[in-house]
């Protein structure tokens, strides 16, 4: 698999790019941002600059959702939880108080408790571990090249697209609808709640620890959770919504599927006509894809800064098909949770939506048999 | 090496392919005066209500 998951301990000091390469890296971010904002506009390339910092963020200390998940449940290291929690309290700090001062400009990743999201969160959680990645992983691993991450990617986007397409079908097994905390307790009362039981668990999960390096060492993780929590805030200031990834992979599959002569009137998802205008319109002005693509180049230009793009891989196989099956996977049950770890999860939490709650729990849940899984399969890591 | 060298250049070359095309598509040409404001917030136009997240749920 992968170096990436090698990689004994992330945070050991490292030869990076010399200068000229550093300044290309500079001058393609450069380049990137003014493309964007040529094409789209100067929110998207806010949006676009977004990306990237998240993407550079995520692919400095490889910020892993599934692997702190992982290393948690194999090696009882509570360093990854710690700093995904971290991220998520202070994102939610800031998000649900802005949440409640500018209803009408900003809205919450307020997705509905419903059956779909108890199955889905599961089966993500499982796929997950198989694929060494979630949805963020799986795009910055993708940028900086690692072979499993891109073979995943394209499962990943037909995943969302035709998990979309079937929501409605899904909803029909039972939904209770969108809960906001902020709409019961309040906006404080929301913030203290959520903020005591993260304590709570990472009390918890501090109690039964048994080491505190087995991948991460030093304080650099919890300084990419700080930029990750910051640059979620901004996209929430600058886009209106929360980060979200996995509707914008759904979205390029749609335009796929359409430009193949799939007729998207009739579906229940896509056929609606905010949904319509989004396929009809070019990708740039998509807020999810803008900040996706800038995702990918971050992840690809920090790690090439830090020569730690293009990790060694000699997949099996049956690794390379594993990978393209759990990516479908992981989008179709993805759009069945209304979000991955980042729209579900992280967004969720940090807007008040409960079903960010309920989606952290099931997704846990599977990723204990997810583990078993990858372990079946002879992936290392 | 060069294998998975290859397969990240032809990711790249397919992103930015795809992006491409889906721009030289679309019917409108991109007007300027037509903008969303560069940040949502304070702006009292609900920028994001088009339903384009991940916690979307259809509706006709």
């Amino acid at each position: 698999m992968a170096a990436i998951e090698g990689d004994a301990r992330i945070g050991d000091a490292r030869v990076g790019a010399g200068l000229p390469a550093r300044l290309l890296l500079v001058a393609a971010v450069v380049a990137g941002w003014i493309a964007v904002t040529w094409l789209a506009g100067l929110r998207q390339g806010i949006l676009f600059i977004i990306g990237v910092g998240l993407g550079g963020a995520l692919a400095a200390v490889a910020f892993g959702f599934t692997t702190g998940w992982r290393v948690w449940l194999r090696d009882r290291d509570p360093t990854g939880v710690f700093a995904q929690f971290l991220a998520i309290g202070l994102a939610l700090s800031v998000s649900i108080p802005l949440l409640a001062a500018y209803p009408s400009d900003l809205i919450g990743a307020a997705g509905p408790l419903s059956v779909s999201l108890v199955i889905g969160a599961f089966v993500f959680g499982a796929a997950m571990q198989v694929a060494d990645g979630c949805g963020s992983g799986t795009l910055y691993k993708a940028g900086l090249g690692n072979v499993i991450s891109i073979a995943v990617l394209p499962g990943f986007i037909a995943g969302s697209f035709l998990g979309a397409a079937h929501l409605d079908a899904w909803l029909r097994l039972g939904s209770l609808g969108p809960v906001s905390l902020q709409d019961h307790i309040g906006a404080a009362g929301a913030v203290v709640l959520e903020l005591a039981v993260l304590a709570a668990l990472a009390l918890l999960f501090w109690r039964k620890r048994r080491t505190l390096e087995a991948r991460w060492r030093g304080r650099a993780i919890y300084i990419a959770a700080v930029a990750l929590a910051i640059f979620a805030v901004l996209n929430l200031i600058v886009a209106g919504q929360p980060w979200g990834i996995v509707y914008g992979l759904g979205l390029w599959g749609a335009k796929i599927a359409i430009a193949l002569g799939w007729d998207a009137a009739g579906n229940a998802f896509w056929g609606r006509s905010a949904q319509l205008e989004q396929i009809d319109a070019p990708l740039l002005d998509d807020i999810t894809s803008v900040t996706n693509i800038g995702l990918l180049v971050g992840s690809f230009v920090v790690a090439s800064w830090r020569s730690t793009a293009l990790p060694p891989a000699r997949p099996t196989g049956t690794q390379w098909l594993a990978a393209i099956v759990t990516g479908l996977v992981l989008g179709y049950s993805a759009r069945l949770a209304f979000g991955c770890n980042i729209g579900a999860y992280f967004s969720g939490i940090s807007t008040g939506s409960v079903h960010g709650w309920v989606w952290f729990a099931c997704a846990f849940a599977g990723t204990v048999f997810g583990i078993r899984l990858r372990e079946r399969l002879g992936f290392k890591g | 090496m060069k294998r998975w060298v290859g397969l990240s250049v032809l990711f790249w070359i397919v992103l930015l392919g795809l992006v491409t095309i889906d721009w030289r598509r679309g019917s409108e040409a991109h007007s300027r005066f037509e903008e969303p404001p560069a940040w949502a917030l304070g702006q009292g136009q609900g920028v994001a209500s088009k339903g384009a997240h991940c916690a979307a749920v259809p509706q006709k």
